[in-house]
């Protein structure tokens, strides 16, 4: 288990300097001179020459990567605004928690409610309870998560006045941004967990523990549930990351200042920084909640650990073969 | 003898129609489901629309009416006007152009990207195959509307660009899906076949392991239209991608979000159009799904 953890949170941080990496070297490709961004179209050549020397412009490809990711992971500096001329990693500070906050909420909506739809369908495979609500989920998976937040606006505070519909105020404000992130988690969640369901359902198993008495619910619970989470908990975990990705937009919608209004202002502006440390933000958590997803397989699925172990085994057998 | 030859003649017709060729029972399947034919129905409308869009809508996409701004829906304007007076309901079918070709287009070229890296990590394997799945880890690093945004903050706007910004976070998912596939049938007696009369790798690739993995790869493509389509008017609902006064889904949303309070029509219509479109492109690749491989229909 220890080898299983270590192993997996190399592979975390081969992903997430990778993302460091492509973003840094999309950025590079940036046509037009950063130097000349920040400084205008009045600056004269020896001043856009100075800031140039100033931000390291003039060095090669390689030693501004090496000293791109020095200061990313070694300093935790992603570098100033060039708009606000402010630090963007203290600029992130405040930001997260609220993006952090909205993602987690979206998900455990999604989780709450997919979850339970999807295995009532399954239970009631071909009956109008199961067809209603792929339907339903269809719908959910289809819906544009801007325009339903749009909607929602329109609807609960502009018409009835429910709801505020921007702010982070009080909780209240978390409400239609919650439902409008979750929407399509819902669908994708419920539509896994009855294909997944089903695939359990006419198992040995299943049909041995309805032999014996057990009753339905301790069935579905203990017997079908457990077997068929595998691929819900991997379906939860991408959640997280088109929750993430998703907040940019939903974010805007309601005026929240998180992350996402961070990067989606960044890029009217033209401010490169900023969004490339926002997305390295994100990239990152979301790398460590795949972590996360995956360490919680192996406790809750005894066989990815043995599997992991035969396979370790394998190779150790092939190495001492070939060596 | 004459009713011995007919029935010679009936068996061998029987014989033929087992063997009816693969994608004719594909259709067959797919022609039963409803849903999926329906789906199908609306999305080709809507594709038929967007090609005669100048012929059959009334009024051009940035044709102003100052004399109407912001009308609700009426008789000379199906969807009403927007604050420029310019009709919705034309600029919406203008703008089916461009929402259903990105999203197509896109997935397509995805799809053709990977199938090439896909096939050569694959049927190659060694440092070709590792050097292609290390790629495709690291493209995968960030999520597919991250990279897509970063993409086309970079790459700029316009047609092209968005296209390429949307393909790239589809490939790596699709690369490995491919791997899998042509190493599942590399070992098959076919190919060593093809191999014993001494075909180019290129010709076994593209002509004799590409049709017998198409299927499952054509599956994944269509189920991800949807999703593309909704990425693309993302993009442009953030000021990215298609610009105004070009008139995509999204751009539109985003240009009335201010105005959502007095003229709600100018939010509903374009929103319902996105809706509609994702949804029957869902619908049918689920029903494609279900006819191209009936062993995953529950």
């Amino acid at each position: 288990m220890k080898e299983y953890i270590f192993k997996r949170l190399i592979m975390t941080v081969f992903v997430v300097i990778s993302a460091a990496f492509l973003i840094f070297t999309i950025m590079y490709f940036i046509p037009g001179d950063p130097a000349r961004l920040i400084l205008g179209a009045d600056a004269t050549a020896a001043q856009v020459e100075a800031k140039r020397e100033m931000l390291g412009l003039n060095q090669p490809y390689l030693v501004r990567l090496g000293s791109f990711l020095s200061n990313v992971f070694l300093h935790f500096d992603l570098g100033t605004s060039w708009v606000t001329n402010t630090s963007i990693v203290s600029g992130l500070e405040s930001r997260f928690p609220r993006t952090f906050l909205l993602g987690t909420l979206c998900v455990l909506t999604s989780t709450v409610i997919g979850l339970p739809i999807g295995i009532t369908s399954a239970v009631h495979h071909h009956k109008w309870q199961d067809k209603s609500f792929m339907v339903m989920a269809m719908t959910c998976i289809s819906m544009p998560d801007f325009w339903l937040a749009m909607m929602l606006t329109l609807v609960f505070s502009l018409k009835l006045n429910l709801l505020p519909s921007f702010g982070i105020g009080s909780w209240k404000c978390y409400v239609l941004p919650v439902i409008s992130g979750s929407v399509q988690g819902i669908g994708s969640l419920a539509r896994q967990t009855r294909s997944s369901m089903l695939e359990v359902y006419r198992s040995d198993y299943v049909t041995t523990a309805r032999a014996k008495g057990v009753p339905e619910g301790r069935v579905i619970r203990k017997h079908m549930l457990a077997n068929a989470l595998i691929p819900i908990i991997t379906t939860i975990g991408g959640l997280f990351g088109s929750a993430i990705c998703g907040t940019i937009v939903i974010e805007q919608v309601f005026s929240m200042p998180g992350i996402g209004t961070y990067l989606s202002t960044a890029i009217n502006a033209r401010d490169y920084p900023v969004l490339q440390g926002s997305v390295i933000v994100m990239a990152v958590l979301i790398a460590v909640i795949m972590l996360i997803v995956d360490l919680v397989y192996a406790w809750v699925d005894p066989r990815i650990k043995a599997q992991y172990v035969a396979q370790n085994k394998k190779c150790g057998r092939r190495r001492k073969k070939n060596g | 003898m004459a009713e011995r030859v007919k029935k010679a003649k009936d068996s061998s017709m029987g014989v033929r129609d087992k063997k009816e060729s693969y994608l004719k029972q594909t259709f067959k399947r797919l022609a039963k489901n409803k849903v999926a034919m329906g789906a199908c129905m609306v999305l080709v409308i809507l594709i038929v629309l967007a090609v005669l869009a100048p012929v059959i809508v009334p009024y051009g996409y940035e044709e102003m009416d100052f004399m109407a701004l912001n009308v609700g829906p009426c008789k000379e304007h199906w969807f009403g006007t927007d604050a420029l007076g310019r009709d919705v309901f034309s600029r919406l079918i203008y703008g089916s152009k461009y929402s259903l070709s990105l999203g197509i287009c896109a997935s397509l070229l995805s799809m053709v990207t990977a199938i090439i890296f896909g096939s050569i990590a694959g049927y190659y394997g060694g440092w070709k195959d590792n050097v292609i799945l290390r790629i495709c880890d690291v493209l995968q690093a960030i999520p597919g509307l991250l990279l897509a945004i970063v993409m086309s903050a970079v790459l700029g706007p316009g047609y092209i660009n968005t296209i390429l910004a949307i393909a790239v976070g589809g490939v790596p998912s699709t690369v490995r899906m491919v791997r899998s596939m042509v190493m599942s049938v590399r070992g098959l007696e076919y190919l060593e076949a093809a191999v014993a009369i001494n075909c180019s790798p290129a010709r076994i690739m593209f002509k004799r392991i590409l049709p017998n993995i198409l299927s499952p790869i054509i599956v994944g493509v269509t189920m991800g239209i949807g999703s593309t389509i909704m990425v693309a008017s993302s993009l442009s609902f953030l000021g990215l991608g298609i610009q105004p006064p070009l008139p995509e889904w999204g751009a539109m949303l985003s240009a009335s979000r201010d105005s959502i309070r007095n003229y709600p029509h100018l939010v509903l219509f374009p929103g319902i159009f996105i809706f509609v479109t994702c949804l029957c492109a869902n619908l049918f690749g689920d029903g494609l799904r279900d006819a191209m491989d009936p062993k995953l229909k529950d």
